[in-house]
């Protein structure tokens, strides 16, 4: 009998296998239509007692909702996360633009460096037709080596990506739903994530996540819901094992988030009181600048041309290595060796994608000087912005120096397509010059054979 | 959070209305209360369950046209949903049953198509991937081997994930024969595979 049953499940899992996994992108619309489609008038209802308490409930509360938008209403916090999340990863019709400012330092910054490298400011316009044909435009002004645009089109028969900062563009065919996800939700251009995020941890009771409907509040001449959502990060010291960590985390900070009452949309998302030493973002601000509903992205967006020829790759890609073992300097990439003898290696870290690697950085320290040497792939050669210092020579290279809010010195030069940033923590700004001017002399990393 | 088109974005909802948590409502109160909102909170709940039993008794290409007529059907006739005569689900699914019949049937191809179709889905790409992919194809044409009622059967209860007394009632039998239905089906598609194992 026992037989049987283990028969059983094995031939239900092949049958369940078998079943064809059809395209889903239509359930948006069909949902759309259905709303569209339901509205029923209300004299003819029969109501179960149950049903007729809750329904009056709502409609008390939509009338004084409509009348005293200042009331406490009886809003789940629970639904309005849920209906966010939904808004962000399948919106209406509608473009807009917005701003995100947040720290984030890389994790071979050195030690006190981190919130002059982890400065980000990013603003972006997006029109959105549905969850699966977008058009997102993103620039990047902060840090100073990353500035550039990037544009992700879809438009559900492909999905293109178009970096300016690199000087290529990669499509796939179809949605890939993880990646557009990953890049338009991340958290840093959409908070798509973020919210997914705290929805995910306030359904897992055993977290002890809270969110609650603090206020309303308006915001771009739109009435929204303030929903508080705590902690907004966690740390997990020591352990192994969900449970065990859970019961040692550490909680810290909280999130706010301005829900548009009519569509769900998450007008602005802050966090607060994250440490910035968890690794992850501190001062987090997302804000929508101007939001217009009702009209999409439009034909031209979602056959965007980039100026630069399209490659058709079968998946995306996003790897990121680090650490100090068996390092080398990627192919392409300055091998930018220590300033000096008694400098070691501290950190390094490797990062590639669908075009190959994009970035690539080294920490050396001696005591607590600490020198850090970024590259980037750049097409179109150093950034304005750190060309903004002093200009100086650095060996046979024309470098620009300057120093940060915190004083550190940093020197920036490019060789070729490679952009370098050389910050240091106990190096004069002539002894960061000096070194550039070594990192300038130094070999190109070759393939190995 | 993987699939974007998983996530379906929330109804335009009247301006100012604030509804209660609806996700704690069970399906029978929120079909009584027919309101927009609620009819949407069972889409939510279903359309994943109806598209993939859908799929497992028709061609990928006409999951979209089913399921939507399914829904509209649904919202359309919501008056006559009536609790006491049996589970949402089930009278859901009944619904779904009768689109797929009278599409079939309108489409005078109901024997041909009223199975899971033998086709390709995709690349099957690096051969571990290939391997479950001849397996998926050969576990359909044994599925198509199975008599209409047993693999409706099968559909009902691992592609819709009903319970055995709501596929007897979409079926309109009692609990026991779809209990038996559902065991025949197994065991003739384990029969069948193992016949084709035996022949490779």
């Amino acid at each position: 009998m026992r037989n049987d049953a283990v028969d059983d499940e094995a031939i239900v899992q092949r049958y369940r296998d078998a079943i064809p996994r059809p395209d889903t992108s239509y359930r948006a619309r069909l949902r759309a239509s259905l709303a569209a489609q339901s509205e029923l008038p209300r004299s003819s209802r029969r109501w179960p007692a149950l049903s007729a308490a809750v329904t009056a409930a709502v409609v008390a509360a939509s009338v004084l909702a409509s009348v005293w938008p200042h009331a406490a209403t009886p809003v789940s916090a629970r639904l309005l996360l849920q209906r966010a999340m939904r808004a962000a990863t399948s919106p209406l019709p509608l473009r807009g633009t917005s701003e995100t400012t947040y720290i984030q330092p890389p994790p071979d910054a050195p030690p006190g460096a981190g919130g002059d490298l982890g400065a980000h400011w990013i603003t972006s316009s997006w029109a959105f037709r549905d969850g699966t044909h977008f058009w997102l435009e993103t620039t990047t002004h902060e840090p100073a080596l990353e500035t550039g645009t990037s544009v992700l089109v879809a438009n559900r028969s492909s999905t293109l990506w178009y970096s300016s900062q690199r000087g290529v563009a990669y499509r796939i065919k179809g949605l890939d739903g993880t990646f557009v996800i990953g890049v338009a939700q991340s958290g840093n251009i959409l908070p798509g994530a973020l919210i997914g995020r705290d929805l995910d941890r306030y359904n897992t009771p055993s977290a002890g996540d809270h969110a609650r409907v603090i206020r309303q509040a308006l915001l771009l001449g739109r009435q929204t819901y303030v929903l508080k959502v705590w902690p907004a990060a966690r740390q997990y010291p020591n352990c192994s094992g969900a449970r065990q960590c859970l019961k040692r985390s550490r909680a810290y900070g909280y999130a706010l988030y301005w829900i548009d009452k009519d569509t769900s949309i998450i007008l602005r998302a802050e966090e607060h009181g994250v440490p910035g030493r968890l690794g992850g973002r501190e001062d987090f601000l997302y804000r929508v600048t101007s939001i217009r509903f009702g009209s999409g992205a439009t034909r031209a967006q979602l056959r965007y041309v980039p100026p630069v020829l399209v490659h058709d790759v079968p998946r995306w890609t996003l790897r990121g290595a680090g650490g100090t073992a068996d390092w080398a300097a990627p192919p392409g990439f300055v091998v930018a060796g220590p300033p000096g003898l008694l400098f070691t290696l501290h950190n390094s870290r490797t990062v590639r994608d669908t075009a190959g690697t994009s970035e690539f950085s080294v920490l050396y320290s001696q005591g607590s000087r600490f020198v850090y040497v970024q590259e980037e792939l750049r097409t179109g050669g150093l950034p304005a912005a750190l060309k903004a210092g002093q200009q100086v020579q650095a060996g046979t290279c024309t470098a620009w120096t300057g120093r940060y809010p915190d004083g550190h010195p940093w020197a920036a030069f490019a060789r070729g397509r490679i952009s370098i940033l050389l910050v240091s923590t106990g190096f004069s700004p002539s002894r960061l010059v000096r070194y550039a001017g070594q990192v300038c002399a130094a070999p190109i990393a070759r393939p190995s054979r | 959070v993987s699939d974007v088109s998983s996530w379906i974005r929330e109804g335009s909802h009247a301006h100012g209305e604030v509804p209660p948590d609806l996700s704690a409502m069970t399906d029978a109160d929120l079909a009584v209360a027919r309101d927009r909102s609620t009819f949407l909170e069972l889409y939510d709940r279903y359309v994943a369950r109806i598209e993939r039993y859908v799929a497992a008794r028709t061609s990928p290409a006409d999951v979209e046209d089913i399921v939507s007529m399914t829904f509209e059907r649904a919202l359309a006739r919501r008056t006559s949903f009536r609790p006491g005569k049996g589970t949402y689900a089930s009278w859901l699914f009944t619904i779904a049953r009768n689109v797929i019949a009278d599409t079939y049937r309108a489409k005078a191809r109901r024997a041909e198509q009223q199975s899971i179709p033998v086709e390709e889905d995709g690349d099957p790409g690096p051969e571990d991937v290939a391997l479950a992919h001849e397996d998926r194809l050969r576990v359909r044409a044994a599925i198509q081997e199975l008599t209409p009622d047993q693999r409706d059967a099968l559909a009902l209860r691992f592609a819709g994930e009903l319970p055995f007394s709501e596929v007897a009632s979409a079926l309109g039998k009692s609990e026991p024969a779809a209990k038996m239905l559902v065991q025949r089906a197994l065991n003739s598609l384990r029969r069948l595979l193992q016949e084709d194992d035996h022949e490779e």
